[in-house]
């Protein structure tokens, strides 16, 4: 996490444990307003409801792009697909990055979108590496071994 | 409030600069610490838990221990139990306001929940053994939300109000089905049940509202709306099927529907009707506007700009307007 972010989220911390002191009466606004005044806020933050849609929308535009590259790129198969998944992966990762890092964004909803997808689209990239094709007798020549077992 | 290193460290600079007492820097020290912890969260989630646990065990019993104890004997049981949480609940209760009340402990809301879950369990097993509605069984719906409605009102909880409005609903959407002929004897079942969302949407907007002018319970008012609104939207939605010229009315109506909810809510951004009035009208403009697109992959690639573009738009309208404020 950049040095930035992770002081943001410091400060971020002890204003919002101030809301919770002054909430449960244990000091009053004022002195809640004075820690808030003394740990500013320097992220680009969004309302509930512009947040939710950030994130919806997010989500939807890069899903609906990896669906476009699937659909009108080069047929590459399973290899092509992982390549696809994990490039995806790697934008995303690197658009949270700029989000939270230069974009000064926090609590903005796109932010946590493209995490999430970064964290989906690299699990869905390994899977897709890792999963062995099922061996059929259709294909004998690519597995000499299970060929001899099926005859 | 829970444990938290970073404003533990922050604590001494603030008593130093003279921002917190000592004294309370000393405490809220502990507690940024751990050594001080909340038991609030713990109960509540403890609460919540024993409310399931019971409506649980309630099901259970009556799978179980029908032949042992006998359907009269179950319903007595359920009758009792739910008697004494509503009992005690208007015992300790203060007296009925037109605004919020104070509830006179943590236990109270889940008590009165827990109450009422179990009364409308015992009318429905009623219902279900003895029949004494016959074939006109969805109206014990009605008397569930006439009764959750009222304990809503008279305690002032916004879940019975929530689970009153629900019970409304599902009357008129299970009632659809075997009255539809008396209310809608013209109309085919699927125009039926969409009729009558539409027309349950309307009456909770307009219950809501009427709350708010009449200064009663007015803090229900957000969750009248909201629900009416989700009913709404989802009538004129379940019509945007197919290519006849209705589905295209329903197209526009639910575009003009969403749009109109989304600007009327912008100011507030309110987390709930503004994001449904946007999601609605945008789902309305990909109806209308999708199918003149050829191909899967310029379709996926016409959602991907258009959500960046509604986004990118929403993001400058607000930044315009914080520049234009005050």
């Amino acid at each position: 996490m950049p040095p930035a972010a992770a002081a943001a989220e410091r400060a971020e911390s002890v204003r919002a444990a101030a809301r919770a002191w002054a909430r449960a009466g244990l000091v009053d606004e004022a002195t809640a307003a004075a820690v808030a005044a003394r740990y500013p806020d320097d992220r680009v933050r969004l309302p509930r409801g512009l947040r939710t849609l950030a994130f919806v929308l997010t989500a939807l535009a890069v899903l609906a792009a990896f669906a476009f590259v699937l659909t009108v790129g080069p047929d590459g198969g399973r290899w092509g697909f992982v390549a696809a998944a994990g490039m995806f992966a790697a934008v995303c990762a690197a658009g949270t990055e700029w989000q939270r890092g230069p974009a000064r964004r926090a609590d903005a909803g796109a932010e946590a979108a493209t995490a999430l997808l970064a964290a989906g689209f690299a699990g869905i990239a390994l899977f897709a590496a890792l999963d062995r094709p099922e061996v059929t007798p259709a294909m004998p020549s690519r597995c000499p071994r299970a060929a001899a077992s099926s005859r | 409030m829970s444990v938290s290193p970073d404003v533990a460290r922050a604590l001494p600079a603030l008593e130093r600069d003279g921002v917190l007492s000592p004294a309370q820097a000393g405490l809220l020290g502990r507690i940024a610490r751990g050594e001080h912890a909340s038991a609030d969260l713990l109960l509540h989630a403890l609460l919540y838990a024993g409310v399931l646990a019971v409506t649980g065990g309630v099901g259970l019993l009556v799978k179980d221990r029908i032949a042992d104890l006998g359907p009269l004997a179950i319903a007595v049981l359920i009758g009792a139990a739910a008697a004494g949480c509503l009992g005690w609940c208007a015992r300790v209760a203060p007296p009925f306001a037109r605004g919020r009340m104070v509830a006179p402990g943590v236990a109270f809301d889940y008590l009165l929940v827990l109450g009422a879950l179990l009364l409308a369990a015992d009318l429905a097993w009623i219902e279900w053994r003895f029949t004494p509605l016959g074939p006109a069984w969805p109206w014990h719906l009605l008397v569930v939300a006439t009764i959750h409605a009222a304990l809503a009102l008279r305690f002032d909880s916004r879940t019975l109000f929530a689970l009153a409005l629900a019970s409304f609903a599902a009357w008129r959407g299970v009632a659809v089905t075997g009255l539809e002929h008396t209310l809608f004897g013209w109309a085919g079942g699927t125009l039926a049940l969409r009729l009558n969302g539409l027309a349950c949407g309307v009456l909770f907007i307009a219950a809501g509202h009427l709350m708010r002018r009449r200064d009663v319970k007015a803090h229900f008012e957000p969750v009248a709306a909201l629900l009416g609104w989700v009913l709404v939207l989802v009538a004129v939605a379940g019509g945007m099927d197919g290519d006849a010229p209705a589905a295209w009315l329903h197209r526009l109506a639910l575009l003009a529907l969403g749009a109109w909810l989304g600007v009327r809510h912008w100011r507030t951004e309110d987390f709930g009707l503004f994001v449904l009035g946007v999601l609605a009208a945008y789902v309305a403009f990909l109806a209308l506007t999708l199918p003149g697109i050829d191909g899967g992959g310029l379709a996926a690639l016409y959602v991907a700009a258009s959500a960046v573009a509604l986004l990118a738009g929403l993001l400058r309208a607000r930044a315009r307007r914080r520049g234009a404020a005050p």
